[in-house]
């Protein structure tokens, strides 16, 4: 991971000068296409009220000059909020890999945009149950490196996924509820764990088991299938990291079974810009260093912690 | 009085207390008497289920110690186990060492024979500083150290240390849930005369750092 000195280095030559003036530029643009809506929505409103007024009455003349009002307004919104998203989603698509592959290094394997982890690994995980629409962004894989730090070709895989499921209550009412929405981490090991180890998640054959710290059966819930080896993954040294990353995430889900390791981070969301003003600066890229922090302190913790994972 | 002989008088205790509720029942409560032996037989039950329920709680509590202790047991059986193998990887390589591999050998038969737990942990302990110097005759011999045996005798001796400290710490855990348990009231009126006393926390040596080393300074 490159040291904040170099990225703050770095995020500077993202923008060029012409872009800035240019973004500035599609911003005042917008602006100003807005307030003329919203003089001629006004204007209309005005219309039709005074309209309605000679025509019919009072009450009608308010009622259709607010229902006319809230209509178009909605419109408009809506339609200038995608132009916005559009604006934004194009800067990142141009801004993003380019940051991403400056930050990981040699170390990454891929990083695309529209790619996301196969729904196999998120039923295999346990972090969530029965869903109808599965769909995610922002692949990244970067492989873990050895001691020596040559390729060892295990990759750690995330990305952001968006997961619902739709319910219908008793009075027949379709709603659609968030099973999943946030980060999930997988990795591949090229050995077996001696046992199934679910932290804030569920898997099938584990029984909850208590630590001997007491914040720590407080925050988490551990199931296991073997209490000693499980034990052997979540020694004191370990168990602290998880609670720093949680600190971190807010929420934090763990499995590890058979050769697998699945990490999600609810509501966690990779890669997104930080807030956008008027005026287009570099501090939009400082949320991506976190995230990307975030990820390689968990690649090189199972890059060091050669006794859990062996690669 | 014996511990058998409490619970005979306790059960005793409890069958009276039922026939006198069903006593009162079916007298349908005529005479005062009745209704006061049926309200002291009734304060009885409820005291004898309550402390039924505690005596259960504390030995399910003994027999999570109880069989932690033979999780440590297996683990450090593995570990007397490896012993042999470990000698005799080292063995070709020194003969200085020849007291410390008789004295290391005389452990862990000892420790093999004896059922008591507490001393087993001890041969445990004692065996630790040999197993150690035994592990370090290998930092001279690079041969010795780069041998397919022996790095796989490390890797098989890293899990074992690993297993037994997790295990203490299982042990620790539910000593630590078991002795709070007896001391929480009500429980610390009967918890002596069940026979149920404090159990000791133990200290198990590993040699978790030596095996260490050796591993870095061989993938290094």
């Amino acid at each position: 991971m490159v040291s904040k000195e170099k990225f703050d280095e770095f995020k500077r030559t993202l923008f060029t000068d012409k872009e800035i003036k240019k973004y500035q530029k599609s911003t005042q643009k917008q602006k100003f296409v807005e307030m003329i809506i919203c003089f001629i929505e006004v204007a209309m409103i005005i219309g039709i009220f005074v309209i309605a007024l000679l025509r019919i009455n009072v009450v009608a003349a308010i009622f259709l000059a607010l229902w006319f009002g809230i209509l178009v307004g909605s419109i408009t919104f809506g339609i200038t909020k995608t132009i916005k998203k559009k604006r934004i989603e194009k800067l990142r698509r141009e801004k993003i890999p380019r940051l991403i592959k400056f930050l990981v290094g040699d170390q990454l394997n891929l990083f695309a945009m529209d790619e996301f982890l196969p729904k196999e690994s998120f039923e295999a995980s346990g972090f969530a149950g029965g869903y109808d629409f599965y769909k995610g962004e922002d692949l990244i894989d970067v492989d873990i490196p050895k001691d020596n730090g040559k390729r060892s070709g295990v990759s750690f895989k995330a990305c952001d996924l968006r997961v619902t499921r739709e319910q219908t209550d008793s009075d027949g009412h379709k709603s659609t509820v968030v099973v999943y929405c946030g980060a999930f981490c997988s990795v591949d090991f090229p050995f077996e764990f001696k046992c199934k180890l679910a932290i804030n998640s569920s898997l099938k054959g584990v029984k909850k088991i208590k630590l001997e710290d007491v914040s720590f059966n407080k925050e988490f819930q551990v199931f296991t299938n073997n209490q000693v080896e499980a034990l052997c993954i979540l020694t004191p040294t370990m168990m602290q990291k998880i609670v720093e990353l949680r600190k971190i995430t807010k929420k934090l889900k763990i499995s590890i079974f058979n050769n697998h390791l699945y990490i999600g981070f609810p509501d966690f969301n990779l890669f997104e810009f930080g807030k956008i003003n008027r005026d287009l600066n570099e501090a939009i890229f400082d949320e991506i260093y976190e995230d990307v922090a975030l990820l390689l302190a968990i690649v090189d913790e199972i890059k060091t912690n050669n006794k859990v994972f062996k690669i | 009085m014996s511990k058998g002989s409490k619970f005979w008088i306790f059960g005793l205790f409890l069958a009276c207390s039922i026939f006198a509720i069903l006593g009162g029942v079916f007298t349908t409560f005529s005479s005062i008497a009745s209704i006061v032996m049926f309200v002291f037989a009734v304060i009885f039950f409820v005291f004898a289920i309550m402390v039924v329920i505690i005596y259960n709680h504390m030995v399910t509590y003994r027999n999570k110690v109880r069989e932690s202790l033979a999780l440590i047991d297996i683990q450090l059986k593995m570990r007397f186990d490896l012993i042999p193998n470990l000698v005799e990887s080292v063995k070709g390589y020194t003969k200085h060492e020849e007291k410390v591999f008789k004295s290391i050998a005389r452990l862990r038969n000892s420790a093999m024979k004896t059922t008591d737990e507490k001393e087993k942990v001890q041969f445990a302990n004692k065996v630790v500083p040999m197993m150690k110097s035994i592990i370090a005759i290998a930092e001279d011999y690079p041969e010795l150290k780069s041998g397919v045996l022996f790095q796989d005798l490390m890797e098989q001796l890293s899990d074992v240390e690993d297993r037994i400290a997790a295990s203490r710490r299982i042990y620790d855990m539910n000593v630590n849930e078991y002795n709070t348990l007896l001391e929480q009231f009500p429980n610390t009126l009967f918890s002596k005369s069940f026979g149920f006393e404090r159990m000791e926390l133990f200290k198990i040596d590993t040699a978790e750092r030596i095996i260490e080393k050796i591993s870095l300074e061989e993938a290094e």
